[in-house]
Formats: structure tokens, sequence, C-alpha cells
């Protein structure tokens, strides 16, 4: 993910315009998302934090060394301006569980199916995959649409394809299991 | 992949992830692209700048390096305000505009810009355009008229950069108009071609491309009898008359109005090219200068869908 990632930021400096739109495309609505769930779901905040975040981000470009992905690395930039969006509206920022290792709670899946909550942190983790992985796992899953058809959407061979959807599942499980990991270790303490 | 895959099971249960309202999504894109674009041509001028520097000797290069890399004040465009209708603000005719200055017109207002490629930009009501160059403009709202004049197509051309795509000249006249809906460009001379999140569009003379928030795009024909770009000849910078031909201004009049010139009877053509006028259209609106000029020719005229008529009394 990370030589994707700064390859793709190589091209974006070099001024394609195809890598902009990918960049866009890939990350945007998931920092949206992130704002929004920090902002009391004010979606014009939302909005507003994303794109301060995007437009010092890029002017930040040519330091991201690849050390982090990406999306995780905008994200540093969403939470700076979600911080100074709080500070002048002179509130307590909202609190996530995500947020603080130590606390970051993900119940057992069965049972969290059902919870709002849980399915918003399905989303986030979805949102940290590359967004090829993830849309790839909504097709599959949530759409019903077959191995064949998902190739043909990603212009991929049907074994491809399906090498790709392997490899999205295992960084969900992965991601995901952190996650829980994370949350027994809140319990615990 | 089984249906006791706890994977599938999270991800049917939970749903597709929400999605975030196009206009939207356009506005934030079109602030980061602006940010981007800045910062793709900040870099690349900064290359250049040293690569003159090395070149150079220590003292030239330094004082080069010095005055281009300075972070300063606003720097000149090179994009010249050619014609006002109305009251556009502060703009005067002659003057030269910054890099990021905005132009914003009213509900009364046209301008006219010229770029530093000699190209012809027409802003109509309602419309605003940020300088981002010489040659390359950002529309924030409303509509633009571009006029290459005649300008070989492959030279410098001019750049309209909207959230919604970017639309570059090919030796042509055609119209951007930015709407909340997305994006469409008319061209009635000429080519643009259309850049959607990478892909290339190429548009020709009558056709009309159609960019959508959501990135589909549309191809068409104009419409016949498309009076979208009529405005446009309305802040068209007025020719000199005196001692050109009527067959000049004939020809001036059916380029800004984008229609065809014809005779009733061919030898009107003829006449046409031996009357020679004199006086000032300056100062008149495109159909008052029209209709001045005929009236002293002893010819009648009228506009029919695609065509100037001119005719016998």
């Amino acid at each position: 993910m990370g030589a994707a990632d700064l390859e793709l930021v190589r091209r974006m400096l070099a001024g394609d315009e195809r890598a902009f739109a990918e960049m866009f495309d890939g990350t945007f609505p998931g920092l949206f998302r992130f704002a929004l769930a920090r902002v009391g779901r004010d979606e014009d905040a939302a909005e507003e934090i994303v794109q301060a975040t995007l437009v010092a981000a890029i002017r930040k470009l040519p330091t991201y060394r690849g050390e982090a992905a990406l999306f995780t690395w905008l994200c540093t930039f969403c939470r700076h301006e979600i911080s100074a969006y709080w500070a002048r509206a002179q509130r307590a920022p909202v609190e996530l569980p995500e947020d603080d290792p130590l606390f970051a709670a993900v119940v057992d899946a069965e049972v969290a199916v059902q919870r709002e909550e849980t399915a918003r942190l399905v989303h986030v983790m979805l949102d940290r995959l590359p967004p090829r992985y993830a849309a790839a796992l909504e097709w599959k899953y949530v759409d019903g649409l077959t191995v064949q058809e998902i190739a043909e959407r990603l212009a991929l061979s049907v074994k491809a394809a399906e090498s790709m959807l392997t490899r999205a599942r295992d960084a969900f499980r992965e991601g995901f299991a952190i996650l829980t990991r994370a949350r027994a270790a809140g319990e615990r303490s | 992949m089984t249906e006791h895959d706890p994977i599938e099971a999270l991800l049917r249960a939970t749903g597709r992830r929400p999605g975030v309202a196009t206009e939207r999504a356009a506005r934030v894109r079109h602030a980061a692209h602006a940010a981007w674009r800045d910062g793709v041509r900040r870099t690349r001028t900064r290359r250049a700048v040293w690569a003159v520097s090395l070149a150079a000797s220590v003292v030239v290069a330094l004082g080069v390096a010095m005055l281009f890399l300075r972070p300063a004040a606003p720097l000149p465009s090179g994009v010249r305000v050619l014609r006002v209708t109305g009251n556009a603000g502060p703009l005067v005719a002659g003057g030269e505009l910054m890099r990021g200055q905005r132009v914003a017109t009213g509900p009364g207002d046209r301008v006219a810009l010229r770029a530093a490629s000699g190209h012809a930009v027409r802003l109509d009501r309602m419309t605003v355009l940020r300088v981002v160059s010489g040659t390359a403009f950002s529309l924030e709202r409303g509509a633009v008229y571009v006029d290459s004049g005649d300008r070989a197509a492959g030279g410098p051309g001019i750049r309209i950069e909207t959230p919604y795509g970017i639309v570059e000249d090919r030796g042509t006249r055609f119209l951007v108009e930015l709407a909340t809906t997305g994006l469409t460009v008319r061209v009635r001379e000429g080519a643009a071609s259309v850049d959607v999140r990478g892909d290339r569009i190429v548009a020709s003379t009558g056709e009309v491309v159609t960019v959508a928030a959501s990135g589909e795009v549309v191809r068409a024909a104009m419409p016949p009898g498309d009076r979208s770009m009529d405005w446009a000849a309305d802040v068209a910078s007025p020719i000199e008359i005196e001692g050109v031909t009527l067959g000049a201004f004939l020809d001036w009049v059916v380029r800004e109005r984008g229609v065809a010139l014809r005779f009733d009877d061919p030898s009107l053509a003829e006449k046409a090219r031996g009357i020679v006028l004199r006086g000032s259209i300056d100062g008149m609106t495109f159909d008052e200068a029209i209709d001045s000029v005929m009236a002293t020719t002893g010819l009648r005229h009228r506009f029919e869908q695609d065509a100037l008529v001119v005719s016998s009394p």
C-alpha cells in the first residue's frame, strides 16, 4: 500500500491529472465520513474541514514519504482541521473509540452487526483499505456481484479479480482483528 | 466466501458505506484541484528558474533566483481588461489583472478580457473567474466565452479549470458554462478538449459536451438556432469601421453572432464589398451597431435561425 501510494503521489507531483483523480476519488468519501463523525454529523462543517484538509495536505505533498498509507497521512491533517474547528467553536470535540487505541472497542461481530456503531466501524475499516479493495468487497458482499462482473469493472482477468478479492478479505480481516485486540486490551485495563 | 464467512456476514449486515452528495464532492474537488495545479505550476517554475540559475554566473543566478522565488506580492498575469459593460466592480478597460485575482460580474455586468496569449475571454453576467496565469483561468461560477481569433491551433492555448473538468482550446470559439449540476461546453467553431478525471474528450464545431457532477459525460449536437452564445457579442470589442467596407463589417457581425451571411440577391454581395463605411460604433451595443451601420447603406437586414440575411429595400 505504501509503495502504491508513494507512486501515486509521485505522479501527482509530476502533474498527472489521472493521479489527482485517483487520489481524490479514493480518499475524499472516506475523509468526509471521518470528519462527519467528529463534528456531530454537521455536513457543512465536514465539507469545510475536508476541503481545508486536502488543500493543506496537497501543499505538503512533497513531504509524503510513504511511511503511512496516504489515507492515514491525510487523516492527520484532517484531525488538525477538526481540532481547529472545535477551537473556533469553543466546544469540546466529539470523542470516538477508534481515536483512543486503549479504548478502541469493537464487539463480537455476530452481535455487533445489530449496532449502528459497529456498522460505522466496518465502514471506517473499509475506508482504510485501498479503494479498489473496499469497492471490490462491497460489490461482492453488499451488491452481490459475481467475480466475473467485478473483474469487468476493474478491467482485470477473473483470476486476477479472485486474487485481489482474497487480498482484500485478508486486509480487512487483519485490520478488523487489530481493532478487536485493541478493544480487548481496553477492557482488560 | 462461504455463507458462514464472518466478513461476508458483517458486510452484508452493515451495508454499503454512505455516499457524499455530488455537489459537496464537486466543490471540494475544485478547491483541492486548484491547490494541486498551483503547486505543480510553482514546482515547474522553480525547476525552470534553477535550471537558468545553474547556467548563469553565481551572481546572476542568485539575482534571478531571488527575483523569481520571492514569495511576494501578487504577480501581474499579462491578462488585461478589454471592455466592461455595466458596473463590474473596480475593473477598468486597459487595466492588468494579477495572478490569483478574481473577476466577478453582477446581474447587469459583462466583462471582456484579453489573455496573455491574445485570446479573448468574455464573462457573462453572474460569473466569477479567477486568473491563474496569463493563459489559465478557474471558473467558479457562471459562463465564459473563449475566442482564439486568428491564432493557429497548436499555439499557446487557453485553459479553463472547473470543478467538473478542464477545458482547453485548440484554435476555436467555445462557451463554458458552470452549474451546480455540472459543466457544459459548446463549441461554436474549431475544437476544444475537455479533461474529465484524466479522460480527454475533444469536441468539434457544433458539438455540446455535458459533464454531470457524477462525472458522466454526454456528447450531443448543438440544437439549430442555439442562441446561448449571443451575449458574447454584446461585450465584443467594436471594430473600427472608418474606411472599412460593408462586407468586412458584415463578416465581423456574423463571426461574433456565430451565424452565416446570406444575400437575398447575389449581386448584393458585390455591392457590400464596394460600400465604404464612415464614422464609429464605439459605445453602441452590438444590435445598435448593426442597425446604425445598415441604416447608412440603403440595405436591409434580418436575422434568421442561423443566418444574417441582407436584402434590398
